[in-house]
């Protein structure tokens, strides 16, 4: 059924894999990243386009398992798989991601200390 | 089968609406079954209502509820089974606009789950307008925070639910497991002995309950978002402990005492997004 959204522009070299047509207009897990590698796996071709140009929003996690995904495939394999007509959103947190991967988490988040509250005090100071 | 009591919360705010619940389970077996009678509740908010459901569904309590003020619309949700799946969710929103029923997320369900979350997202959007940015806040704590149920709490469902409150300028939120809770999860998966206190800490600072140490953002950065980038305020219950942050940046660590919650349950709340919102400041 999956192979009703590959266009293959060539048989043997480069595939379209329509995204939001075979999971979602929104991407929120990575599971549903995971998933897309069947479909690349399906495909016969060398090249395979994850077109995200239906594709509204792309979440955190599912930004960095499909980085991820690209990076096996890369390493792994000798299918190429591109990421095209992304919206700046989608871009945007797939570009913050990848420059997250080499940055380390600031020592201000991991030192950061908090109040110390019973809930019903909490509940009586908010008002 | 006992009847539990459940009271009308005495303020409005996310806290008053947890303790509501917590203090209805309190002394309960983990999987003891009972009837909740809510007569003396008025308003049946995300973060009182979800997690009852949740808790019905889970025990398999008597899902006959007493409600005399609230009948109607614990009907219109769906109280407590919910939906779950696309079909039924778009059924009920065409019955009735103006609110979404509880859904019910499958681990396994693929793309309809995507597509639940997407539905629900959209629902949300388009009650709180469409300002420049909106969308991205909007999804983000949705994605983040459902997915965040499916890594760590590894039971096969998890419940989102949520309500707008147009006189009072707010749309609220909550999502519920009841799976092993955030200090669970670090115990079975790496091995770590934290109390619910420390564990919550943990996940605050961004270190993963997963081996993978470039993970562990979703939380934190939706937490971010909500109560920097939109105003909210934002409740986080694993066990006996929670995390209470708002707009005015007070982050507590709140202890539960003899109350509890097996799993976690989230509860955010959003103003009316009045400016253009950038997500990027709050993805680290």
């Amino acid at each position: 059924m999956f192979k009703a959204f590959f266009k293959t522009k060539n048989k043997e070299s480069r595939a379209n894999l329509n995204v939001a047509q075979l999971v979602a207009e929104t991407l929120n897990s990575r599971d549903i990243v995971l998933s897309l590698k069947n479909n690349i796996l399906e495909s016969n071709a060398q090249e395979v386009d994850l077109d995200f140009s239906e594709v509204r929003f792309i979440s955190r996690s599912a930004a960095h398992e499909l980085i991820k995904l690209r990076e096996d495939f890369s390493i792994n394999s000798d299918k190429k798989v591109n990421v095209v007509n992304a919206n700046s959103d989608v871009s945007n947190m797939l570009r913050v991601v990848a420059a997250n991967r080499i940055v380390p988490k600031s020592s201000e988040i991991l030192n950061r200390s908090y109040n110390r509250e019973t809930i019903e005090s909490l509940v009586s100071s908010l008002g | 089968m006992k009847t539990v009591i459940v009271k009308n919360p005495s303020r409005e705010s996310l806290p008053s609406q947890a303790l509501s619940f917590l203090k209805a389970l309190q002394g309960l077996d983990t999987a003891e079954k009972v009837t909740f009678n809510l007569d003396e509740v008025s308003w049946c908010c995300p973060m009182l209502i979800l997690p009852l459901a949740a808790y019905i569904l889970e025990t398999g309590s008597d899902s006959v509820v007493t409600a005399k003020k609230t009948t109607s619309y614990l009907n219109a949700i769906k109280f407590p089974k919910g939906v779950n799946s696309v079909s039924s969710l778009e059924q009920q929103m065409q019955k009735n606009k103006s609110f979404v029923p509880i859904s019910v997320l499958l681990r396994n369900a693929g793309a309809d789950r995507e597509r639940l979350e997407q539905m629900f997202g959209d629902f949300v959007l388009g009650q709180l307008g469409s300002i420049e940015g909106t969308s991205n806040v909007i999804y983000y704590p949705i994605g983040e925070l459902v997915g965040n149920i499916f890594e760590h709490s590894k039971k096969e469902q998890g419940y989102i639910f949520g309500q707008y409150y147009p006189s009072k300028g707010y749309f609220d939120i909550c999502i519920v497991d009841r799976g092993r809770g955030l200090s669970g999860a670090y115990k079975d998966e790496k091995g770590l002995s934290f109390t619910d206190e420390q564990a919550i800490t943990e996940v605050m600072k961004g270190n993963s309950t997963k081996s993978d140490i470039e993970r562990g953002y979703g939380v934190r950065t939706s937490k971010r978002v909500v109560c920097e980038g939109l105003k909210g305020s934002f409740m986080l219950i694993s066990g006996k402990s929670a995390l209470y942050c708002d707009k005015d940046m007070k982050d507590a660590i709140v202890d539960l005492g003899s109350l509890g919650w097996q799993g976690v349950v989230i509860g955010y709340r959003i103003p009316i997004p009045k400016n253009p919102i950038d997500i990027t400041p709050y993805l680290e």
